[in-house]
């Protein structure tokens, strides 16, 4: 990491969307519209960020060096090339990662108030 | 060969939300408007997919909110002036979590009225003085035996128009460019050697008159036959002259539409052109005006500009600071929460802010 970027601690918390932004791209590069499938999904749909929005904390985000442009494709042929994809920088993960590590203590503390439930563990056969 | 009823739709969407993307500053659009209408258009395809008319109509009620919400905040981030890099970063993506201290509301709540106040009172001194001075006339009459103007006179609501129609006539009579041409015509040569304010010669008659019009204040008490006049000017000295110009001339005109004689002579005298004007020939003049008050010499200020009217002013500055402070002080709350993506208590537990809606 060049020495200019900041420590991830300096920049958290996050806003909700840069989070869910940032969460989507935890697993792979995506395109805007797949970020937003991505972050309805992962709310069971009760989330869905408007093109504004998305792109507001897009271009936040690349400014911040937190994500960068993919010039790579999955496949010319089956998708729009118009489409520009998106991928986490390295600072971009450190701060996703501590950023859900904050919500992890957050949700640990509140555990402990039994505010929240414990985490059930399935064992599949 | 036309589009079916669905890409009709589509298309149209995709029209109207490419022209709104204008609302945003012109390097974002460069940048990303391509991408978002590529992703509106998405989001359309699925919606109409799934739900057709229904899931367009919800698209566009989640779009229209985020994009003027979106386009508000990125012409203030576009207007912003550049910050060190952290502070930048911390500032966009962090939430801050320090608000302002109670020193700087304090500071805010006492600059914002102080502002008023200093504002009431220097736009009060700027103002040239200016004095009114008042006089009182009545318009007396007998009610006659005939009826008046085809209004029977022992009628008590014919005799109120009658006596308001009275009232009408003489303040039309008043203000009528025969009797202020008049007055002008007396001031011009009870002015010749000094420099009269109105009309000395240096502005046409027509300015000169509608330069008087201005300064005269003509009005009726209600239920009564007594007319106020007011002449207004910058000298206490002067707004008494004219005043009393104004209602002797007018009076003198009022005894020679009363006599007959007189009338003929004055209208054979005055110039070409000058018509008695507000004279009603149905409403014959069974009346008589007086003078019930002389004009007062002009000494009340209308304007707040002396040291008895500054606390008044001060008050009424203090008034008007506090309401424009406090609706400053909430826009700028509510820009700065967007801004520095401050979640309100209620928001952390049900709704997300920065534009992530809830369906």
């Amino acid at each position: 990491m060049p020495k200019n970027d900041p420590e991830p601690n300096e920049l958290l918390p996050l806003t909700p969307a840069a989070f869910h932004v940032l969460l989507a791209l935890a697993d792979g590069e995506r395109h805007g519209y797949a970020i937003m499938q991505e972050i309805a999904e992962h709310t069971d749909g009760r989330m869905k960020m408007g093109p504004g929005t998305l792109y507001g904390t897009i271009k936040r985000l690349l400014e911040a060096k937190l994500i960068e442009e993919s010039d790579e494709r999955p496949d010319p042929q089956l998708d729009d090339e118009r489409r520009r994809y998106y991928r986490l920088s390295g600072l971009g993960e450190k701060v996703v990662r501590a950023e859900s590590q904050r919500y992890a203590d957050l949700a640990a503390v509140a555990r402990g108030k039994k505010l929240i439930g414990r985490l059930a563990v399935v064992v599949q056969a | 060969m036309r589009a079916s009823p669905d890409k009709a739709a589509l298309r149209a969407s995709q029209w109207i939300y490419r022209r709104c993307l204008w609302l945003y500053p012109r390097t974002h659009r460069a940048e990303f408007g391509g991408q978002m209408e590529q992703l509106f258009r998405d989001q359309c395809r699925e919606a109409w997919r799934k739900h057709a008319w229904r899931g367009l109509a919800a698209v566009w009620l989640r779009a229209l909110p985020d994009l003027f919400q979106t386009a508000v905040a990125e012409h203030l981030s576009s207007v912003r002036e550049p910050e060190s890099k952290p502070g930048r970063l911390a500032r966009m993506l962090k939430v801050q979590s320090n608000s302002p201290t109670l020193a700087a509301r304090v500071a805010l709540a006492a600059f914002v009225p102080l502002v008023g106040v200093a504002l009431v009172v220097m736009v009060s001194f700027l103002q040239p003085k200016t004095y009114t001075s008042e006089s009182r006339l009545l318009v007396r009459w007998v009610i006659p035996e005939a009826p008046i103007a085809g209004q029977p006179v022992n009628d008590p609501a014919a005799l109120y128009r009658i006596n308001r129609l009275m009232v009408e006539r003489e303040i039309r009579l008043m203000q009528s460019d025969t009797v202020l041409e008049r007055v002008l015509q007396r001031q011009r040569s009870n002015t010749v050697e000094s420099k009269s304010k109105v009309g000395d010669g240096g502005p046409s008659t027509r300015e000169a008159l509608a330069r008087l019009r201005w300064q005269l204040q003509v009005s009726s008490a209600p239920e009564s036959g007594i007319i106020k006049l007011r002449v207004t000017s910058g000298s206490a000295k002067d707004s008494a002259r004219l005043a009393t110009a104004l209602v002797e001339t007018y009076l003198a005109q009022t005894r020679e539409a009363a006599d007959p004689k007189l009338r003929q002579l004055t209208s054979a005298l005055d110039a070409p052109g000058l018509k008695l004007e507000g004279q009603d020939p149905k409403l014959p003049r069974v009346y008589g005006v007086s003078l019930i008050q002389q004009p007062t010499l002009g000494e009340r200020t209308i304007h707040p500009n002396i040291l008895r009217n500054l606390p008044p002013g001060g008050v009424g500055g203090l008034l008007i600071g506090l309401l424009a402070g406090g609706g400053i002080a909430v826009l700028a709350r509510r820009i700065a929460q967007r801004r520095s993506s401050q979640i309100p208590a209620p928001n952390l537990i049900c709704l997300p802010a920065n534009g992530l809606r809830s369906t």
